[in-house]
């Protein structure tokens, strides 16, 4: 008999490794294929996938051996030239229905930095296809990767986790939206170049606003990121002029007073004839005088407003995961009936085939013994063996196709072997639970 | 009305009214976008709300507007369809949240408040009907798409501003498409308007012996003067880019409550303008 398979995952995330471990370990896409061939190369090892993302570093076995862990840690350690000892502490490793489970939740964002997030479930299918493409996944990874990317489908449509915006730079992209429809050819004005600032810009720029205008103390630090938006940088004495122009403007410096007052967005409004201006002040202490909110046309957004729509939606989200987790489990199961199918079949041929190997050899001693018996006889004690045979076979079958855990599986497969003088596998037969130290953070 | 008419016309309003359900409750779902559907119950409404309009038609042998009922449910059924017609290439769909409610209940305000009270003979020959009534209808069918965008508008933007987190902001369109959808409702609706009111006026004008010099001094004229005012300063104040959005919404929503007024109006003081009613012992057909 041939050794079952066991499905693991090693590797690190964000949950459990600082960004310097992760970028240490990290599979440069170039070198990828490189590093699924060593993997598959290796005695034992059938399929093999690498999730490589900036939040996590996966590598998923299936193996006919349960020596994933020492395996993956041998390719870190090979391929990255480090030493075991750097980031063993951080790497976590699933087995069995635990592993297709953080898979499952993997590829639907349920374990993301960003709860809910949509672009894991693209990375994944990026890394089964890659693995594919390179012939190192075989039947049971197909058959996982695919089900987990219909898995993350079924979480997003049935819930409402991927919901909303959970970043400052997307909520500030979305109001935008939602007051200009398109950000096409829309003008952004940026001011003061700090950080959160520019990542606002940025993620404007990327939703298709155009023309840039960087106001910054230092003319060249305003230059070279205008550059790199294809706007211009403009000094601060232009800002009441570019006020009108721009659409939307993000002001984020460390002034300790207001740099626009409501006068200035007054005046701003009238010369843009009623279309609306869309302020984005993101600084501490504040840079927009608040009650230019109050003007019709404007719409006044500070760092606490964009903060909390961003809580919002991660607590919608949160408020999701019980109902998104339960769905994880039920295709995990699903997913592993279909697994111990694939592992018990053989077992259950090698019993109905010695079973049925006897009651030949009995029969024939029987019938050699009575020659004379009438044809009719013969085929009445040939049924009854049978139907005995089929009826022995009938509760150790359903007792191995359906067991009440995989504990009890692994259990059932190891006795019904034992009991009936099958070949004895010699490792696990089935994949085996997880140890109570590698369970996941919460 | 027949029993036949009757059921029909039930048959419509209830389907409005689920049409006005199946588009608030999805939107009342937390983030998830609205979908984008064929109004199915508006069609199937649309349909039985036509095949009132057209047995009374039979019945009466002409335009239906023989009952206050009759001039309602085609107004009715005019805004349904011209609100249909355009959800498509208008993108309506955003405002269908508000649009729906509010025609279901002015549907159901409406008809309970006109009743079957008889109308009546209109004064109007056929084609003085048909180039006075049906575009004033149009020209309000547009301006109730307007009044949608409008309060849809002003939602959206006291969302927006009031900074609540809560995502309904997400599930209403933007401000610039709502702007947009006014625009062009307005657009459509406020020219056909003119024409039916100019049309009407001449008319007035040219048979001032049936209905006297001071026409002009009826009520329902005054209203729908007032209404045509209000949408000739949005227009006009638009084109000049002297009206912002947000007051260009509340204005459309004025001109709107004023149309809506008329139909009051020209129930409560009959008048002698057609196509409500006449001075007794003059002819529909002139």
């Amino acid at each position: 008999m041939t050794m079952p398979r066991t499905i693991q995952v090693v590797g690190l995330s964000h949950h459990t490794a600082p960004v310097e471990v992760r970028e240490a370990l990290a599979f440069p896409r170039a070198r990828l294929p490189e590093a699924l061939a060593s993997m598959r190369a290796v005695e034992g090892v059938e399929e093999v996938v690498i999730l490589c993302t900036c939040n996590r570093v996966e590598v998923y076995v299936c193996a006919r051996s349960a020596q994933g862990d020492a395996l993956v840690k041998g390719l870190l350690t090979n391929f990255h030239g480090l030493s075991a000892a750097g980031f063993e502490r951080h790497l976590y490793t699933r087995e069995g229905m635990d592993a297709v489970a953080h898979l499952f939740r993997v590829a639907a964002g349920l374990d993301s930095m960003v709860l809910g997030e949509a672009q894991v479930t693209a990375q994944v299918k990026a890394a089964y296809e890659l693995a594919a493409a390179e012939r190192t996944v075989g039947p049971v990874f197909h058959r996982l990767f695919q089900h987990s990317l219909s898995v993350a489908k079924r979480v997003r449509t049935c819930s409402e986790i991927d919901s909303g915006r959970a970043s400052v730079g997307s909520v500030a992209v979305q109001l935008a939206q939602r007051i200009f429809e398109t950000l096409t050819d829309r003008t952004v004005l940026l001011i003061g170049a700090g950080q959160i600032g520019e990542v606002v810009l940025r993620s404007l720029h990327a939703a298709g606003a155009r023309t840039t205008f960087v106001a910054n103390r230092t003319f060249a630090r305003a230059d070279a990121l205008a550059r790199e938006c294809g706007g211009a940088a403009v000094h601060f004495d232009q800002l009441p002029e570019n006020l009108a122009r721009a659409d939307i403007v993000i002001s984020s410096t460390d002034a300790p007073h207001y740099i626009i007052r409501r006068a200035d967005v007054e005046n701003a409004l009238r010369a843009r004839r009623g279309r609306s201006l869309f302020l984005i002040d993101i600084a501490v202490p504040r840079n927009i005088e608040p009650s230019a909110a109050e003007l019709a046309g404007c719409y006044l957004y500070n760092v606490d407003d964009l903060q909390m729509v961003v809580e919002e939606t991660i607590s919608r989200r949160k408020r999701e995961l019980s109902r998104c987790l339960a769905t994880v489990d039920e295709e995990t199961k699903k997913f592993m009936r279909w697994a111990r199918g694939l592992e018990v079949a053989p077992t259950i041929v090698e019993l109905r085939d010695s079973l049925h190997e006897l009651k030949r050899q009995e029969l024939s001693a029987l019938l050699n013994k009575y020659p004379d018996l009438p044809a009719a006889a013969r085929i009445e004690i040939e049924r009854t063996a049978d139907r005995l045979v089929n009826k022995i076979l009938h509760q150790p079958i359903k007792a191995l196709q359906e067991p009440s855990s995989e504990d009890h599986g692994r259990g059932v497969l190891a006795a019904a072997r034992r009991l009936f003088g099958l070949e004895q596998p010699s490792s696990h037969p089935l994949p085996r639970a997880p140890r109570a130290a590698e369970k996941e953070e919460p | 009305m027949t029993p036949v008419q009757i059921a029909l016309w039930s048959i419509a309003i209830a389907l409005y009214a689920g049409q006005a359900a199946v588009a608030v409750f999805p939107f009342l779902r937390p983030a998830r976008p609205a979908e984008d559907r064929l109004p199915y119950l508006a069609l199937g409404a649309l349909a039985f709300h036509a095949g009132f309009l057209i047995t009374r038609a039979l019945q009466v042998q002409g335009l239906p507007i023989e009952t206050r009922l009759d001039s309602v449910a085609l107004f009715l059924w005019l805004t349904a369809a011209v609100f249909v017609a355009a959800e498509g290439p208008l993108r309506l769909s955003g405002i269908a949240v508000v649009f729906w409610p509010l025609f279901a209940l002015c549907a159901i305000g409406m008809g309970i408040l006109s009743g079957r009270a008889p109308m009546d003979r209109p004064t109007l020959g056929k084609t003085w009907l048909l180039l006075h009534l049906i575009p004033v209808y149009i020209g309000y069918a547009g301006f109730a798409v307007a009044t949608g965008a409008a309060v849809t508008r002003l939602i959206q933007q006291q969302l927006l501003r009031g900074k609540r987190p809560e995502a309904l902001w997400e599930r209403l369109p933007s401000l610039a498409r709502l702007d947009q959808i006014g625009r062009i409702a307005v657009a459509w609706g406020f020219p056909l308007f003119t024409v039916g009111l100019a049309a009407g006026a001449i008319w007035a004008e040219r048979n001032s012996g049936l209905l006297g010099r001071a026409w002009y001094g009826d009520a329902k004229v005054i209203a729908g003067f007032a209404g045509w005012l209000i949408y000739a300063a949005v227009v006009h104040m638009r084109l000049a880019g002297k009206m912002s959005a947000n007051r260009a919404a509340i204005f459309t929503i004025a001109g709107f409550l004023v149309a809506l007024a008329t139909f009051g109006v020209a129930h409560a003081y009959p008048g002698r303008t057609p196509p409500f009613s006449a001075p007794p012992g003059i002819s529909s057909k002139t």
